[in-house]
């Protein structure tokens, strides 16, 4: 918390990352310079804008009744294992078969997305199955055996959560893969203290790096200090600066201060760029996940104005731990899913960006297959999906398991899959589209090598062209 | 006897708020003499105010029954560590039907088990509705291995996770474990929490009008959420149960007479005897009150108070609550204050301000529901996001709190948004008043009268700010500011100006948002 005092002027000649004093900043435009002169993995500053938009289905999103498998000997065994939670086959929502996928299978969605059905069938979406947090390749030989290695409290929302958001599932840490992401893209950016990392959802891991903060800000933008700016009380300014600008040997206070110094000045900056932005005209629903999405793509209309080429955006939709009521509770928030997550996308229209703003579902795991009489509990693979960014959309990317009975090769007990994908693979190919090159990414992704062989020439899941 | 900053210091601490008044008391009594005092108020209860209100048709929420009681109640000490308990113990208003005051009758069985044993906070935690909805132990049925059907597993695993014993086994003063090849010991695995979820079936909606006898009522018994949960036994689980540190209970088979509710019991009390409960909730409640990073001697003295209070009592809450406040580290900033400390929660920066000023309506009532508050603070009594609080008590802020290995929870909730919106909060409340009628006769307003009378001298105020809002930690750097301040004002500006002003600079200020 850092470069917020040389941000005056900032919106003329403030390209220039390299100024002193500014920690990491510096460190990274460093390392970009010595990459380029390497001719190897720094992202071009030629190229345009790129955002990845992570939306966050917090308590763990019950996936395997979001795409369901319908070719018949495939839905009797789904419809075996979860009893009382199995979906009424002729309400999904079937999916247009995808060129690649194997022919003889077939997939439908929740009845209560039919917008992404409708993305989906139009090539600008696609599903990642069973994908989950893993040490390394995991059977279930090696689980019973317990030789294999496990994530730290697997099936606890804590651990899973902040592993799905650092991918580093072997230990406990408060980084996150977006956050060294952006100590190596954040100099593509102007240098005005405001973070690459930008969240709707307040402070969060996946955005957090070893010393930066994601911009944390309200579907309205950013909010200003009362009386921070009246001219009839001038000294009330001056008292905040010195009182918060002051150095204090206690580490608490100084972080106390420094953030709210950085706030209030950022502010200022942000919601400026904001309100001179384009204003998005597409409606969102009303809800808060409607809101908070709206805020993303207002907060995207405003990125020359605030001279960003990278960003991420993180949206947290909270209540997805479906013990209790699944089918009701998971049916309602579904459809806001499908309502908001359309309206972005027809945002991203109005923009023009919907080739170069890559939204994607995250959440703690799957969940169990069978019933606790009411929903289910923690499980572990689950699936989710991705829009946008010019992928090669319409696809199902990962393995879809095509056994999903009960005591399957995969089920380590009631239903809970061991992932056939990393989360690693997954967001390696996020962060090479974002545009962290092949060089960096095992600074991003430091378990990399256990999943994918970055010298070889296949991309992790191919959804990149 | 204490002087005022020490008493000032302790209340900060002991209190949700202290006026002059209150210090002067503390000052008198002493500290642990005060403790003693305030074993002995009765509770103040305030869920039966709520009920009285909405049975009667009008609007009334759970929180204007707490803002009276913080603001007019003599219970300070139970009604901090009620809150504090909210934090550990968390169920949320967001994620529950709206059920206000069955919402403030389990803030008022906080309170009222408050300076009792621990295991009946865990006991009542366990039983209560409000808890059996929230973490979907109520109506949890055995397994149906027919209907593959197994019981849920959410409770048995945050009982265990969040509320007792935590992941990793700890020694006493709160290090952890570890085992011959130095690795940290789990506390218990998913076999585990299968087991204790079998524990935790055929609970459902208690009541009057709830029979365990007639099979339905398990799931036809209407919801009622202010009473404990009763237990319906052909729903529960019968067999032998492996519990932790290698308990077990036996199958009903083998033990007749035995009811699903010894099984809860005998889990409750595997529970409250693993030694890791001292510690970790020790350490929780050392974070609410005093510091965010305790010294392994502190967590191990109120660990060791858990385990006897002297009398050989285990659970003892009055013995565990003044191991806390009359901690050597907690009564004195200690010599190195670089580390040392917290930063205040920002809905209690709040609420510290309306007691410490005595806000009151000029209709006497008390109608602040505190809409505002989540997205201003992201923070709001009983309504966490999730059974994780707020904040988690091992959040490290990046930067240079991380690099100092120092935890600061209540970081986790100040994002660049929250950090100006709510001082925004606190000078509204300051310059005008507060609440759901902030124009009308029910707004709330602060008492500067104490201010307002030295408010021509601005070191005597400056004082008076410096004992109420920070327990006379104002530097003399930020005093220098104060006082620039105060005679930069412009011409002309009121008694009232000066002290509004005054008020919101200290309130902004680091040495009154942190406590070293």
């Amino acid at each position: 918390m850092s470069n917020i005092d040389k941000m005056e002027g900032a919106g003329n000649a403030g390209e220039q990352a390299n100024c002193e004093g500014v920690g990491s900043t510096t460190v990274n435009s460093l390392l970009l310079n010595l990459a380029v002169a390497g001719g190897a993995s720094a992202p071009s500053p030629g190229r345009g804008y790129k955002a990845l938009v992570c939306l966050f289905l917090d308590g763990g999103n019950d996936s395997f009744n979001m795409l369901v498998p319908t070719e018949p000997g495939e839905f009797a065994r789904y419809r075996a294992a979860r009893g009382d939670l199995a979906l009424p086959r002729e309400g999904l929502l079937g999916l247009r078969g995808a060129a690649g996928a194997d022919a003889a299978r077939s997939f439908g969605l929740h009845p209560s997305l039919p917008r992404v059905r409708d993305l989906h069938d139009q090539g600008r979406l696609s599903f990642v199955c069973n994908v989950g947090t893993l040490v390394e390749p995991t059977d279930l030989a090696g689980l019973n055996g317990a030789r294999a290695r496990l994530p730290l409290g697997l099936y606890s929302h804590a651990d899973q959560v902040m592993h799905w958001q650092t991918s580093i599932p072997d230990s406990r840490a408060s980084v996150g893969w977006a956050g060294r992401a952006a100590e190596i893209l954040q100099s593509m950016n102007r240098d005005n203290g405001i973070s690459m990392n930008v969240s709707l959802s307040g402070t969060n891991v996946f955005q957090s790096g070893r010393s930066l903060v994601p911009y944390s800000i309200t579907p309205d933008g950013a909010a200003l200090l009362d009386g921070y700016s009246d001219p009839a009380r001038p000294f009330f300014a001056k008292a905040v600066d010195s009182l918060l600008g002051q150095r204090y040997p206690n580490v608490l206070k100084q972080a106390y201060a420094g953030l709210t110094r950085d706030s209030i000045k950022s502010a200022g900056y942000f919601l400026d760029a904001w309100r001179r932005a384009p204003r998005v005209a597409t409606a969102f629903p009303g809800t808060r996940l409607g809101k908070s999405l709206r805020g993303v793509a207002q907060g995207i209309a405003a990125r020359d104005n605030l001279g960003a080429r990278r960003q991420t955006y993180f949206v947290k939709a909270p209540g997805w731990d479906h013990h209790d009521e699944v089918l009701a509770s998971q049916a309602a928030m579904l459809a806001d899913v499908d309502a908001s997550v359309a309206a972005f996308w027809t945002a991203m229209g109005e923009l023009g960006l919907q080739d170069d703003v890559l939204l994607f579902t995250a959440s703690d795991f799957g969940r169990t297959l069978s019933s606790n009489g009411k929903g289910s509990d923690h499980g572990w693979g689950g699936n989710q999906f991705i829009l946008g960014g010019a992928h090669r959309g319409g696809r199902l990317y990962g393995s879809y398991p095509d056994d999903l009975s009960l005591g399957n090769g995969l089920d380590t007990g009631r239903g809970r899959l061991i992932p056939t994908l990393s989360v690693d693979a997954f967001f390696c190919e996020l962060a090479l589209w974002l545009g962290v090159g092949k060089g960096d990414i095992p600074a991003v992704l430091p378990n990399i090598g256990r999943f994918h062989d970055l010298n070889g020439a296949a991309a992790p899941l191919g959804f990149l062209n | 006897m204490p002087t005022k900053q020490t008493a000032a210091r302790f209340l900060m601490q002991a209190t949700l708020g202290a006026g002059s008044g209150d210090i002067e008391r503390a000052c008198s009594a002493g500290l642990e003499g005060w403790i003693e005092e305030q074993f002995q108020v009765a509770p103040s209860v305030t869920h039966e105010e709520v009920h009285r209100h909405r049975a009667a048709g009008e609007h009334y929420e759970m929180h204007h029954a707490w803002w009276r009681q913080v603001l007019t109640a003599d219970d300070l000490l139970r009604q901090r560590i009620a809150v504090a308990l909210t934090e550990v113990f968390v169920v949320s208003e967001m994620s529950i039907e709206f059920v206000p005051w069955e919402m403030m009758k389990y803030y008022d069985d906080l309170g009222r088990l408050a300076f009792g044993n621990w295991r009946d906070i865990l006991r009542m935690v366990s039983l209560s509705p409000l808890t059996g909805y929230y973490l979907s132990h109520l109506r949890n049925r055995k397994a149906d291995p027919a209907l593959q059907r197994y019981p849920d597993e959410n409770y048995a695993r945050e009982i265990m996770q969040l509320f007792s014993i935590g992941l990793w086994e700890l020694e006493q003063d709160g290090t952890r474990r570890r085992d011959a090849e130095g690795r940290e010991i789990p506390t218990y695995g998913n076999a585990d929490v299968m087991n204790f979820a079998r524990v935790f079936t055929g609970l459902a909606y208690g009541g009057p009008l709830a029979d365990t006898s007639r099979p339905a009522d398990f799931m036809d018994a209407p919801a009622d959420f202010g009473n404990p949960m009763k237990l319906w036994e052909e729903e529960h689980d019968r067999d032998a149960k492996r519990l932790l540190r290698g308990f077990r209970t036996p199958s009903f088979a083998d033990a007749p007479g035995r009811r699903g509710i010894d099984d809860i019991e005998d889990a409750l009390d595997n529970l409250f005897y693993h030694p890791n409960v001292g510690p970790f909730f020790g350490r929780l409640l050392i974070q609410r009150l005093v510091t965010s990073n305790p010294s392994a001697g502190f967590v191990g003295r109120v660990a060791a108070a858990f385990e006897n209070n002297g009398r050989a009592v285990r659970g003892d809450m009055k013995a565990v609550i003044k191991a806390v406040l009359l901690d050597e580290e907690a009564v004195n900033p200690p010599a190195d204050r670089s580390r040392s400390g917290r930063l205040h929660e920002p809905y209690l920066r709040y609420v510290r301000l309306a007691r410490t000023f005595n806000a009151r309506s000029a209709d006497g009532s008390f109608r602040v529901s505190d809409h505002d508050t989540l997205e201003s603070m992201n923070q709001i009594l009983l309504n966490a996001p999730s059974v994780f609080n707020f904040f988690l008590p091992d959040y490290r802020p990046p930067g240079a709190l991380a690099e100092a290995g120092l935890c600061a929870p209540e970081f986790q909730i100040m994002t660049s948004s929250t950090a100006v919106t709510s001082l925004n909060h606190y000078a509204r409340m300051v310059s005008g008043g507060f609440g759901d009628d902030p124009a009308g006769p029910g707004a709330m307003r602060l008492d500067f009268s104490e201010e307002l009378a030295v408010a021509g001298d601005p070191d005597a105020l400056i004082g008076l700010l410096d004992l109420k809002l920070a327990c006379g930690a104002l530097g003399e750097e930020t005093r220098a500011v104060l006082r620039a301040a105060y005679a930069e004002m412009p011409e002309g500006s009121t008694a009232e100006d000066r002290v509004r002003a005054m008020v919101q600079l200290v309130a902004i200020s680091p040495d009154c948002a942190v406590m070293e």
